[in-house]
């Protein structure tokens, strides 16, 4: 027996030997370029997972990683349309001012009347491509133990049922995978496992799927259920309905999750609006209508400091937004000292007329920044560890920019309060929002707080703009998308209460977001501005509003 | 208190002081023999200013175009520029303002919808004619206005009828994200009904509105993604928001990995701008539609893209001098149009004019020959797809075999 | 306690002849040019509205623009009416909305007399209820302000929607004919700018009237110190409401004559922006004065029809440096200017300079 086994793979093995030979192989490779010169979505299709399984036809770990980077090779090309192809449908590759053959990838030369042209990568071939190249990274990365990159990793998880079966039965044989490769071959394994006859892959496969409870698992449950025939085992029918209803309680408590996560990030971002307005409406009584364009100030320096960054220390790239921290601090504080000193001190004692003054002020810094940057919008580096994020919980997705927004949101209120409430410039500024002439009396410099505070609020307002800056547009007029919302948000919370305007922001964000799913956002936004209207007619001064002497 | 004469005296002297602005503009009016005037009413600032205000210059480059071929019947054409500041009743004003103190005998105007109802009284009641770039939602046949883009039944229908093909991934299930205002919310209608004549039911789409300058899209993002792993096909997004909320929408689609390969957008009103400041790296392979794109090849193409970046640096204007967007075509064809149609009549009259429209033709630099019928005002164009590529700009995807006739009321409304 | 507007009437004067000197270059009386100054008669009307509230009572509003929106849209509500009926042509919204016949609440508004009660009672309603709400529960100064800037937002968002029976965002327009004229001609713009000027004269001496009433008196009261007043017994809340819905009424006229004049009315005119433009006009042209404010929203508008097309990149820089310049020293606006240059003479004179008027 040990002998017949042994003769019969060494014959296999010449006959996979003959195969990978130089002709057989080219015929099948000319095959392949062939059908994606075709311009027909279907051919291209079958092309591409016919390259997928040519990478792995060969055994020999060398053959296979010189066909896997061909594919690589091919398919990138085509997706760069840098693929073009012959009238008779042979391909090649354009590169800076050189050709190669598609097939041999040598040099070649085209006569200059054969007309190339690129091959039209119609909607269903880009997924396809995506996904070989993915699978076939894997294949190259398990022979060459190089990490796979995260692009491909994730259209492995979205588009599971496209996958190559031989290139995964050839995946799931090896054993230098890491761990979450494995965990998402898997996943893949399972969603083609579901068509098994077998009862034990059947119910592996819903182990592993109920693991992963995502919609699209769910879908894929159904579609087997409702396929299920009558006379199909008792058993097999219950573990399909048990199966789906434990995903659909996960799928559940995701989406509650996903919403309550969307009114928290929004949240977030509304109460680093409304937080320096909280200092200069709350406790300066100024009705600052610029304070959405010290947000948009606050961005543009960003920007200043990103460029900067790149021309002189590229490096420090990736941490431009922290590096900003201060400067935008101080300089959004800077331009607000010096606005407070040239156009807000003459008017503390007539606070309607601070709104109007200011509206010009307003208006004056929108046309500035146009004038100097333009109207269109800016364009922001986003560093790779802020872009996506990580699914809990059935589709739950936590993206990664929206979670720094709230932890800098935190930040920003752990170090506002703080400042107001155990430093001597606090207790300053609070002696000065109760008593102004009291204040004064007893020594503290009012003006110098009233500068100082001002300087803080729009410094906050200039903080807030640089946590925006990777989530919103940033152009010269976004200041006044926040300007009604943080007013809204200050008046609700009360005046002078930064706990106030927390708690606010909160109600308002996650108030807006979970009404916005049932209603639309537009009923949503409405239904909000009434329920802030009707509080403010119960409570006047907010919902937590600071005893102050008139 | 307040004398008695004094107040009424002043209030007189008020009255004065308000008609002044009016023989103010009137100062600067009146034109030579030898010249006839035309009217543009683009706003160069405000909201719109960002993608508008380009279009002022591009009607100026046409009308110099016309004047070094010896002007239209022999007469010098003079461009009157005003800036409707992005303010819909100013459009109404100034538009009177060029008809009836300029004698402007053509106007080219209007971005928004609004803007063109604002001034569409104004032309029809003073006898005048308003060339109009913009795709827009249709149902309307103004015998005052030529519509020099393509009503939704002949420019969104044939690009969803491809999306639907198998060659377009047979799209199946459509999710609709619009600004809530009528252009969206007629297009979607348009395409509901045009679902429902294909069989499409109605657990198959789903629509949804923002109000205008909405970015906060994360809900509406996770309620797509939850949309299209349902069964029942391929998915889709419709795209109709505008202004902000495109790039914003666009922002969040990265952020989330949606890529084009997992549900393809087709954006109704993207446009090269408003790629700008985003990485489309992860946004190649989605759609916009429109009835030009500037990576079409024909000798017309070539010719007006470099005519407009030497017009760009010769006058010195602060607009991208390689970008070249469907609305400036058109309005570029308007001007050209608008000429055959007057050295047809013989005369600048608009009502003789209009009744030279029936059988215009222009070379379009979309390389149609587009033409108007005479049934009706509009004019007849190609339809592309475009595909978002790495340099933010659209490659062609598709295009439409001819321009297919215009139908300004949609039997699917 | 009104030199100011004494003063005012001297500056008016100066302004005027200033700028008849300067146009009477090129005067033609066209239809263009009557259209306008209607148009901005009707501004003006908006800005005298909410000096009464603001100037005299105290109160700020920015979210005026919402009465403007009542009178404009009610008018524009008849105009479609009237137009459907007699040419047959459906407005655009009922198409969009595949609509057969009007909304209900169109009912009878072919009538100008019902029109008219109808824009009375409409802005009556709504002022009253918003307004005794409010000032019961005591609403007051920056509160009150910020309150109203969102209710106007807000109806602003729901305007937008298409469904509403209001055109959406594309709004109304269209109209055939007006109060039994044709749209266009002449007669009408001739008709509708006397109309307005007429109108805003009667109500100028209407206010004038108010003012120097007892309530008048009641109002300047509560603008200085209402806390006293309420603790010597007035119902503050009555003399307010008075004063809120008075001011609401005159908004309402002038959307009233503003829509017809320009032939459109869209969910913008509840913008924000132009309701904190009101309040502009009515500080640069000064408030508590009745003249001011007219004069503001004259000057205001006058130059950004102007600007707008002579200099689009200057106008919002002259117009903020404008509003922060006057803000800053000239508390009570334009005019109070000559009061300025009065006491910059007397000052040169060594005498006693004159104490400002003191702000709430």
């Amino acid at each position: 027996m040990t002998f017949l086994r042994t003769y019969l793979l060494s014959v296999l093995l010449a006959i996979a030997g003959s195969v990978s030979a130089d002709g057989q192989d080219r015929q099948d490779t000319s095959a392949i370029v062939g059908g994606l010169c075709s311009s027909k979505p279907t051919q291209m299709n079958q092309a591409l997972n016919a390259l997928g399984s040519f990478t792995v036809e060969s055994s020999d770990p060398l053959v296979i990683e010189n066909n896997a980077r061909w594919a690589l090779w091919i398919i990138s090309a085509l997706t760069k349309k840098q693929l073009v192809c012959s009238p008779t449908g042979s391909g090649f590759v354009k590169g800076e001012d050189e050709l190669r053959d598609a097939v041999t990838r040598e040099l070649t030369k085209v006569d200059e009347n054969v007309k190339l042209k690129a091959p039209f990568l119609h909607l269903p071939v880009r997924p396809t491509a995506e996904i070989i190249a993915a699978t076939t990274e894997m294949i190259l990365a398990s022979v060459t133990n190089d990490a796979v990159s995260d692009k491909s990793l994730e259209s492995l998880d979205k588009k599971p049922e496209q996958v190559n079966s031989r290139q995964l039965s050839y995946l799931l044989k090896q054993s230098n995978l890491p761990g979450r490769q494995v965990k998402q071959l898997e996943l893949v394994e399972a969603y083609q496992l579901l068509r098994s006859e077998d009862l034990t892959d059947y119910s592996t496969a819903l182990a592993v799927l109920r693991e992963n409870a995502s919609r699209k698992s769910l879908t894929a449950l159904i579609e087997i259920q409702s396929s299920l025939s009558p006379e199909a085992s008792g058993s097999k029918v219950e573990m399909t309905s048990n199966a789906i209803n434990a995903i659909e309680t996960e799928l559940q408590i995701g989406q509650f999750l996903s919403v309550l996560y969307s009114g928290l990030s929004y949240s977030s971002i509304l109460f680093l609006a409304a937080i320096g307005l909280a200092i200069v409406f709350g406790l300066m009584g100024v009705i600052n209508l610029a304070q959405g364009e010290f947000i948009m100030i606050g961005a543009y320096i960003t920007f200043v400091i990103q460029e900067l960054l790149a021309s002189f220390a590229y490096g420090l790239m990736p941490f431009y937004l922290l590096i900003s921290i201060p400067f935008v601090f101080v300089l959004t504080g800077g331009i607000g000292a010096a606005i407070e000193y040239s156009v807000i001190r003459h008017l503390y004692t007539r606070p309607l007329m601070t709104l109007l003054a200011t509206w010009g002020v307003s208006i004056f810094l929108v046309n500035a920044v146009r004038v100097l940057f333009g109207t269109q919008n800016l364009e922001f580096y986003v560093p790779h560890y802020l872009v996506g994020g990580v699914t809990l919980f059935g589709d739950f997705l936590v993206t990664w920019n929206r979670l720094a927004t709230i932890g800098f949101a935190v930040l920003v209120l752990l170090l506002t309060w703080i400042l107001v409430n155990k430093t001597r410039f606090g207790v300053n500024v609070r002696a000065v929002t109760e008593n102004r002439n009291m204040a004064g009396a007893i020594g503290i410099d009012t003006r110098k707080v009233d500068v100082l505070s001002f300087a803080l609020g729009s410094g906050l307002a200039g903080l807030a703009g640089l946590a925006l800056s990777t989530i919103y547009n940033v152009n010269p007029t976004m200041g006044t998308n926040f300007i009604v919302d943080a007013f809204m948000v200050v008046v609700l919370g009360g005046v002078g209460s930064i706990w106030g305007t927390l708690l606010a922001a909160l109600l308002v964000g996650i108030v807006n977001v979970a009404i916005e799913p049932v209603y639309g956002a537009v009923a949503a936004k409405v239904i909000v501005m009434t329920l802030i209207i009707v509080v403010i007619q119960f409570r006047p001064e907010g919902l937590f509003s600071l005893k102050v002497r008139k | 208190m307040i004398n008695r004469r004094k107040f009424l005296q002043a209030s007189g002297l008020l009255a004065g002081s308000s008609l002044a602005p009016a023989f103010l503009s009137s100062t600067f009016g009146a034109g030579h023999s030898g010249t006839q005037k035309v009217g543009c009413l683009f706003s160069s600032s405000g909201a719109m200013a960002n993608v508008e205000g380009r279009l002022n210059s591009v009607v100026e480059m046409a009308v110099a175009e016309l004047n070094a071929a010896g002007g239209v019947l022999g007469k010098t054409i003079e461009t009157v520029i005003t800036d409707p500041a992005s303010d819909w009743p100013l459009y109404a004003q100034n538009g009177r303002q060029l008809l009836l103190q300029e004698q402007c005998k053509a106007l080219f105007g209007c971005w928004t919808s609004v803007s063109r109802k604002s001034v569409l009284p104004v032309v029809e009641q003073n006898d005048g004619l308003l060339y109009y770039p913009l795709h827009f939602e249709g149902e309307e046949n103004s015998n005052s206005v030529v519509y020099m883009n393509s009503p939704p039944a002949s420019s969104v229908l044939p690009a969803l009828e491809y999306m639907m093909s198998e060659d377009g991934g047979s799209a199946s299930r459509f999710y609709m994200v619009g600004s809530d205002y009528v252009w969206p919310r007629t297009i979607n209608k348009i395409n509901k009904g045009y679902f429902a004549s294909k069989g499409i039911t109605e657990e198959s789409y789903r629509e949804t509105y923002v109000p205008f300058g909405f970015s906060n899209f994360q809900n509406i993002i996770n309620d797509i993604r939850d949309f299209a792993n349902q069964p029942g096909g391929k998915p889709i997004i419709i795209l109709t928001v505008v202004g902000n909320s495109i790039p914003a929408f666009f922002k969040e689609i990265i952020n989330q990995g949606i890529l084009a390969s997992d549900i393809p957008i087709l954006g109704l009103d993207v446009l090269e701008a408003d790629l700008e400041g985003l990485d489309t790296s992860s946004l190649v392979g989605h759609l916009n539609c429109w009835a030009y794109l500037q990576n079409v090849e024909n000798a017309e193409n070539t010719k007006i893209k470099s005519a407009w970046s030497q017009f760009v640096s010769a006058n010195g204007l602060p607009y991208s001098p390689d970008v070249m967007i469907d609305p400036m075509v058109s309005a570029y064809d308007g001007v050209h149009m608008w000429a055959k149609a007057v050295e047809r009549a013989g005369t600048f009259e608009v009502p003789a004019v209009k009744e030279a429209f029936d059988g215009i033709t222009f070379n379009c630099p979309s390389g149609y020959e587009i033409s108007m019928s005479g049934e009706n005002n509009y004019v007849a164009r190609g339809v592309f797809i475009g595909s978002v590529n790495e340099n933010q700009g659209f490659d062609i995807l598709w295009q439409s075999d001819d321009t297919p006739t215009p139908v300004p009321y949609s039997p699917y409304a | 306690m009104f030199q100011a507007s004494e003063k005012a009437g001297i500056l008016l004067a100066l302004c005027g002849l200033l700028l008849i000197g300067a146009t009477s270059l090129g005067f033609s009386t066209s239809q263009y040019a009557m259209n306008l100054i209607g148009q901005i008669a009707a501004f003006a009307l908006l800005a005298l509205s909410l000096d009464l509230l603001w100037g005299f009572c105290g109160i700020l509003s920015l979210g005026h623009g919402l009465f403007f929106a009542i009178g404009g849209y009610l008018v524009a509500m008849h105009l479609v009416k009237v137009t459907f009926d007699a040419t047959g042509t459906p407005p655009d919204f009922m198409l969009f909305m595949g609509w057969d016949s009007l909304p209900f609440y169109y009912f009878q508004l072919d009538s100008i007399a019902y029109l008219i009660v109808a824009i009375a009672a409409v802005t009556t309603v709504v002022s009253f209820v918003f307004g005794y709400v409010s000032f019961r529960s005591r609403v007051t100064g920056v509160y009150f302000a910020i309150i109203t800037q969102a209710l106007v937002y807000m109806v602003m968002l729901y305007m937008f929607r298409n469904d509403s029976g209001f055109g959406g965002n594309n709004g109304m327009t269209g109209f055939k004919e007006i109060f039994g004229m044709p749209a266009s001609g002449s007669t009408t713009a001739a008709f509708l700018c006397g109309g307005s000027l007429a109108t805003l004269g009667l109500c100028l001496y209407g206010c004038k009237k108010l003012v120097d009433s007892p309530i008048g008196q009641f109002m300047l009261a509560v603008r200085e110190d209402e806390s006293r007043l309420r603790f010597l017994g007035v119902n503050t809340v009555h003399i307010k409401l008075i004063a809120w819905c008075i001011s609401a009424i005159l908004a309402a006229m002038a959307g009233f004559l503003y829509v017809p004049q320009v032939g459109i009315v869209n969910p913008t005119i509840l913008s924000p922006e132009l309701s904190i433009e009101i309040a502009a006009w009515v500080a640069l042209g000064g408030r508590g004065s009745l003249l001011g404010p007219i004069l503001g929203a004259v000057v205001i508008s006058g130059l950004k029809f102007i600007l707008t097309g002579l200099a689009p990149d200057l106008w919002p820089f002259i117009l903020a440096t404008l509003i922060i310049c006057v803000v800053i020293w000239s508390p009570n606006g334009l005019a109070d200017t000559s009061s300025h240059v009065a006491s910059f003479y007397r000052r040169l004179g060594s005498l006693t300079s004159i104490k400002g008027r003191s702000q709430p």
